[in-house]
């Protein structure tokens, strides 16, 4: 491995380890924290009381886009 | 006037003195760059849900659906439910656009990449709005003159006067203030053709009495399979996160509650109103039956409007249709603009002037937008291709901001060969022959695999860069005591 692929091997390992500099979070903790923007680190980090808001609000939107397909089928088939 | 009574006159003169006096009341609060471009992020839910429905839903749309439906039957709602099952998502990226608190969409792809990317986003995004305005015009200018009798081009330059005149004086503060009366002119133009449309069909059962079944799936083997429709879909998930305006629609509300609010459930009105035009398309396809072609199948709106609908209630529809064009192309204008005098004037002609200096240029590109976006109307085919046009080209650039939200290891040089890689893969698709839905898969597949492969090739962004831009996302609106404690300067202030 030469100089240069050692720098970039060490800059790698700096860049995924970005996360622990950043300042605790209270309201992250505490339900605010984001799937998409934790996504590759999920398995570690997700606990339903952490993501609360997130998971909550996306399962709702799911049952909503649910009903809408329902009442867009129950359209074509009013008359038949 | 055409073939407008007195009474359908009155109506549209009416909304258009009350809604144009009302946009430039509230626009007397616009006293600044952040206040037109942003509207100071002080807007609640139920504004949010507006604009986010006003911005999202166009009259072009509904003419597109309508048209689509009219040829190929219920399935044609899938031009617009494309997004349907991006929408509970919306949910989870609009805090990622608030908590970043940019102003622009390029905002983000110089503070996460580099400032070549955020250039080559900013020509792209004007680009987008030209057509997007463009489409607009057209659609509305097509259909209102197809109602009245009056000239397209007449039309085309007074309707493009009004939502100049609101864009220019009052930035986002008038154009989301108006939009929540608009909203209601938008549920009125999706609904209101139905029951004289059902009423002159013989209702629901004369419907299928003179429809082939087909006319009922929602999936049309002919111009929509299934396939196409499962890459619509994840396209415009893709492409959903990089169109220029969604930084304002998802992040200008006061906190994060009333983004996610806004955002999802003003877009889950629109698609129920969707539902309306596809139903008004089928409609149409029993009422005028081998009348209009493929290429004419859009004109079927405005002959609806103008066969069913009595006077008075015509006028309420050119308005409505009136009232789409100016709150989604004024929305466009304001983030076109803010687009040009942060990330290209303000960076590389004049860094040090005051803020009145940017807001007046804020306001002359306003201008300047409107004209471009007039000559992209003339060269337009038709409002359904526009549209699938758009949902590719804003993939190609939604992939590298995918990936950079997830993963920290992506780089610029990895951003821009995604970007290059699946616009050359889509163009090559595509004159090779390949099939709608093969085009965008692999496309999207280029795109990824070489984000991914040469970010992972070369050097990744500066460690400092990535502190700054993970920081934001991972500081909650309400938190910002954090973002001083470790020296951090929100780029929109």
């Amino acid at each position: 491995m030469n100089v240069e692929e050692n720098k970039i091997t060490s800059e790698t390992r700096q860049t995924l380890d970005v996360a622990p500099s950043i300042p605790r979070s209270k309201l992250e903790e505490e339900g605010h924290s984001l799937l998409i923007v934790d996504l590759l680190r999920l398995a570690r980090t997700f606990s339903y009381r952490r993501y609360r808001l997130d998971v909550i609000g996306f399962l709702l939107a799911w049952l909503w886009v649910v009903l809408l397909l329902a009442l867009g089928y129950w359209i074509t088939r009013i008359g038949a | 006037m055409g073939g407008l009574s007195t009474l359908d006159l009155t109506v549209i003169i009416a909304y258009l003195a009350g809604i144009t006096a009302f946009g430039l009341y509230v626009s007397r609060r616009v006293k600044d760059t952040e206040g037109f471009f942003m509207g100071n992020r002080r807007f609640g839910k139920s504004l949010m849900v507006a604009q986010a429905l006003m911005t999202g839903t166009r009259a072009d749309y509904a003419i597109g659906v309508v048209g689509a439906s009219y040829e190929i039957g219920m399935a044609g709602i899938w031009y617009q439910w494309m997004y349907i099952f991006s929408t509970p998502f919306f949910w989870l990226l609009s805090p990622i656009f608030r908590r970043a608190r940019y102003t622009t969409t390029a905002d983000f792809f110089e503070e996460r990449f580099s400032k070549s990317l955020g250039v080559g986003y900013s020509f792209f995004a004007l680009y987008l709005f030209m057509l997007w305005q463009g489409t607009i015009i057209k659609g509305a200018a097509l259909t209102i003159a197809g109602i009245t009798g009056v000239s397209e081009t007449w039309i085309i330059w007074g309707v493009t006067m009004l939502f100049a005149l609101f864009g220019v004086a009052g930035g986002l503060v008038a154009t989301v203030n108006t939009d929540f009366i608009q909203g209601i002119f938008i549920i009125i133009l999706s609904f209101m053709l139905i029951p004289f449309g059902l009423n002159a069909a013989g209702g629901f059962s004369g419907l299928h009495a003179r429809l082939n079944p087909q006319m009922f799936s929602l999936l049309a083997a002919k111009e929509l399979s299934l396939f196409t429709v499962t890459m619509l879909v994840i396209s415009g998930l893709v492409g959903i996160v990089a169109q220029p305006h969604h930084m304002a629609v998802a992040g200008s509300g006061k906190t994060e509650m009333n983004c996610r609010v806004g955002w999802c459930y003003g877009n889950f009105i629109k698609r129920l109103c969707t539902i309306g035009w596809a139903l008004t398309g089928v409609i149409a396809a029993a009422l005028f039956a081998g009348v209009y072609g493929h290429k004419s199948r859009e004109l079927v709106f405005g002959a609806m409007i103008k066969q069913l609908l009595p006077p008075g209630l015509i006028g309420l529809m050119i308005a409505a249709i009136i009232g789409t064009v100016i709150a989604s192309c004024a929305a466009y204008m304001v983030s076109g603009s803010a687009l040009f005098t942060r990330n290209l004037y303000k960076k590389f002609l004049k860094p040090e002037a005051g803020d009145a200096h940017y807001l007046f240029v804020g306001r002359v590109v306003s201008a300047a937008l409107t004209v471009g976006s007039l000559l992209f109307a003339l060269y337009l085919p038709s409002v359904v291709e526009a549209t699938i046009h758009f949902v590719t080209i804003v993939a190609f650039v939604g992939v590298p901001m995918w990936v950079g939200i997830v993963w920290p290891r992506a780089n610029s040089k990895g951003a821009w060969m995604s970007v290059i890689g699946s616009s050359t893969m889509f163009f090559v698709a595509r004159k090779t022959g390949w099939g709608q839905g093969w085009q965008l898969l692999s496309a999207l597949l280029v795109g990824f695999a070489l984000a991914i492969i040469v970010s992972l090739a070369t050097r990744p962004e500066p460690a400092d860069r990535l502190r700054r831009f993970f920081t934001l996302l991972h500081t909650p609106v309400g938190e910002e005591k954090n973002l001083e404690r470790v020296d951090l300067k929100v780029m929109a202030d």
